[in-house]
């Protein structure tokens, strides 16, 4: 056998990525990353570079301001448009929308990944979330128990730097070992947390024919708080700054804008563990796209094949192949099924690019008689968390709720207030800017992320000839509905919204139908001859589930591959469900967990 | 008969639309910059009957409001002027002119919707009207979130 070219061969520089190749560099390994996008934010001055772009940009959306090439393209929220049934797919940007429903979700292909513009929130999945089959009859069991997760839950908490108090978490349903304190102290409450904890917190709410207790609970941040002496054994916690500058970014400066991006790196992104990595040893090959898992007669993968890109509207590429003793998929949950797809690879059991989940996100808004201090501090600091686990959940979703600190932000706001007061009620001077005040000052927006389940037909699939790239790669075509368990769970949350803007005198404004409802693109459904919208949450899981049967689930509880022992498929395609909490947090302890395996096996 | 200067109408008349003093318009350090785009997009003629009509408007210190909307808002080639000049000081941004506007006065090639600039975002003016700043620049610092709204408490 020859001699491979590295140790370790991961694909992609993301998160779950730069996990692997920054403790395998750590463990004496030989890492080679590639990722197919551009070496994003390298130094300071790139990465202000994309936020002075994200500032010009008209639509503050996720990708605002990140680089988004021909060669290794990223899907866009300002790509999606209504399907007609029966109609034919939607081709604009690179996903290729297949229906019923649009899929309303993005992600960043570029170094650091969609930890560029991820919202930072930091929640551990609840016990019960790993065994709804079990529990409640509905979705599966993972093939790990919370238990089993909590030690790398904690670990993914010290690398991202986790601000929280374990006090509050615990009101979620969540257990802790004796001690444990997280790296950080919370991010101060922001004035409408306060607001809304004095008004909200501990008042009833019903569902169905039970009665339950609002929790408003503060939000694990992954960005730079007050560090807490007694992490780590007394030791405490050094928050980590910005890549190329250490002394910006050590304290959340408050510039409101986690989405699309961090200007002060006060919040977590993977370029941080990247550095640190490359610090270990880990090369990182940019502009360098996966085009092929190569399999060897022995079920072995014996190589990957990938582009070397260059050029921005008409890129030319070099393939190449690279080989390694292990190799590592962690391009994110639809680039890691698309590029196993196009290989016909670790595909036995039939469920790569299966079981694609979300949150889809239902807002609700309305108006209230006291100004809240909107559009300050990071976009969620608390939310609603106590209705994440309950009977219901065997039938409907259940849910956590984000509060938002800014306003309709979601909905054009503050720029739509301003043009409806200018051209609608025709108003100017100190009459314009006395209502711009009252009215932004008075939004109050609720955003639920609803549960999904694993269904095998929301999926990935790629149709080679019909839809491909600037290099001639497939585009994912994404077939996807939102089932009657998520409708329900829409409508479910849409009622405890109602019960609590009544609680608090405000004046709900939410209205899901009409031409004017800047979502219209998005998902719109009727459930009980009522409309109803959801956005995506950019929470994509599913696609390469883990579990302990080969003929049904694609990889081990260690993310490695049932069909090619050498091959690990890693991040949030794992989960096998999606339960209510963003799932970078999950898919980071994920990672820190196959990183000890792989390097147990490897040293 | 006074020499009139229409860059100093215009930031008197900005300063009457938008409810903003003219040290605060030019403290934005816009000014000039919007003056030119708008004499880029609609030409001289227009800007000139914009800041003369506004100036003479604000002869009348007791009753400017009305006179801006005899004077300005409601005349048909200069109310949509002056309500995108409201909305590009309040947001950095410009949309399209009215359809029947661009009809009689022609229709220019950057009379369409953009933000101008990452500049003009960070200055737009809805930012202190609604108590707050910029979101992604001039952060107000750790924790400054925490303390009561910085504007609005009238009812």
């Amino acid at each position: 056998m020859t001699h491979p070219d590295c140790d370790v061969l991961i694909v992609g520089a993301g998160i779950a990525g730069a996990i692997l190749a920054r403790r395998l560099a750590d463990a004496g390994q030989q890492v080679v990353v590639l990722e197919a996008g551009e070496a994003t934010g390298r130094t300071w001055a790139d990465y202000q570079s994309n936020i002075a772009t994200m500032l010009a940009s008209p639509a503050k959306v996720p990708n605002a301001g990140w680089t988004n090439s021909p060669a290794a393209p990223s899907p866009s929220v300002l790509d999606i448009r209504p399907l007609t049934p029966g109609g034919p797919p939607g081709t604009a940007g690179y996903f290729v929308q297949e229906g019923p429903q649009p899929f309303g979700s993005d992600y960043q292909r570029s170094r650091g990944g969609t930890t560029l513009h991820w919202y930072g929130h930091c929640i551990r999945m609840l016990p019960s979330d790993f065994a709804m089959r079990s529990t409640y009859g509905v979705g599966v069991d993972w093939p790990l128990t919370y238990d089993e997760l909590a030690p790398w839950y904690a670990e993914a908490e010290r690398e991202i730097g986790v601000a929280a108090d374990v006090e509050d978490q615990v009101r979620t349903g969540l257990t802790f070992p004796p001690g444990y304190v997280y790296p950080m102290h919370k991010i101060p409450p922001t004035h409408l947390d306060r607001w809304m904890t004095e008004r909200l917190d501990g008042t009833p709410v019903r569902i169905g024919q039970d009665t339950y207790t609002t929790g408003v609970v503060p939000v694990p941040g992954g960005r730079n708080s007050t560090p807490n002496p007694a992490y780590d054994g007394g030791r405490g916690y050094q928050p980590v700054g910005a890549v190329g500058r250490p002394t910006s970014g050590l304290r959340c400066e408050g510039n409101s804008s986690c989405i699309p991006g961090c200007p002060a790196q006060a919040k977590y992104n993977a370029l941080k563990t990247l550095e640190a990595a490359v610090a270990a040893g880990a090369r990182v090959i940019t502009q360098a796209v996966a085009s092929k898992v190569l399999v060897g007669a022995d079920h072995q993968v014996s190589g990957v094949e990938y582009l070397r890109w260059t050029g921005d509207t008409f890129p030319t590429a070099v393939q190449h192949t690279i080989t390694a003793r292990r190799y590592v998929l962690a391009a994110h949950s639809v680039e890691n099924a698309k590029l196993l797809l196009m290989s016909g690879a670790a595909n036995t059991s039939d469920q790569v690019g299966r079981n694609l989940m979300d949150h889809p996100f239902l807002l609700s808004w309305a108006r209230t008689d006291e100004p809240l201090g909107t559009f300050r501090g990071p976009g969620t600091t608390a939310g609603i968390e106590t209705l994440r686990d309950g009977p219901y959940r065997a039938q409907h979703s259940s849910f956590r709720t984000d509060i938002d600190n800014w306003g309709f932000q979601i909905l054009g706001s503050p720029g739509s207030d301003v043009a409806d007061a200018v051209f609608g009620d025709q108003l100017f001077g100190t009459a314009l800017r006395d209502r711009v005040a009252h009215d932004v000052q008075r939004q109050l927006m609720l955003g639920f992320l609803l549960e999904q389940l694993p269904d095998p037909d929301n999926r990935v699939t790629i149709r080679p000839h019909a839809y491909s790239d600037a290099l001639g790669l497939p585009r994912p075509v994404i077939h996807y509905d939102l089932d009657a368990y998520t409708r329900q769970g829409a409508a479910v949350a849409r009622e405890c919204a109602v019960q609590w803007f009544e609680e608090l005198g405000a004046d709900d404004l939410t209205a899901y139908a009409g031409p004017d409802r800047p979502m219209a693109a998005h998902q719109q459904f009727l459930w009980n001859d009522r409309p109803y919208c959801t956005l995506g949450a950019g929470h994509l899981c599913g696609t390469h589930r883990m579990g302990h049967d080969p003929d049904h689930h694609v990889v081990d509880p260690d993310q490695r591959s049932w069909d090619h022992r050498n091959l690990f498929v890693v991040g949030a395609g794992s989960m096998p469900t999606i339960g209510t909490s963003n799932p970078t947090l999950t898919l980071a302890a994920l990672a820190c967990r196959t990183a000890a395996a792989m390097a147990d096996e490897l040293s | 008969m006074s020499h009139s200067d229409p860059f100093e109408d215009f930031l008197s008349v900005s300063a009457a639309l938008t409810g903003f003093s003219v040290a605060q318009l030019q403290g934005t350090g816009m000014a000039r910059g919007y003056f030119d785009e708008l004499v880029a997009i609609v030409g001289d003629e227009l800007t000139i009957a914009l800041t003369r009509e506004g100036r003479r408007a604000l002869r009348w210190p007791d009753d400017v409001e009305e006179q801006l909307r005899l004077r300005v808002m409601d005349d048909p080639d200069l109310g949509p002027l002056a309500r995108n000049l409201v909305l590009l000081w309040y947001t950095g941004g410009w949309v399209q002119l009215p359809a029947d506007w661009r009809e009689r006065n022609g229709a220019s090639s950057l009379d369409g919707d953009r933000l101008l600039s990452a500049r003009s975002w960070t200055e737009a003016l809805m930012w202190p009207a609604i108590g707050a700043h910029p979101t992604g620049a001039k952060a107000p610092g750790f924790a400054s979130w925490t303390g009561p709204p910085w504007v609005g408490g009238q009812p």
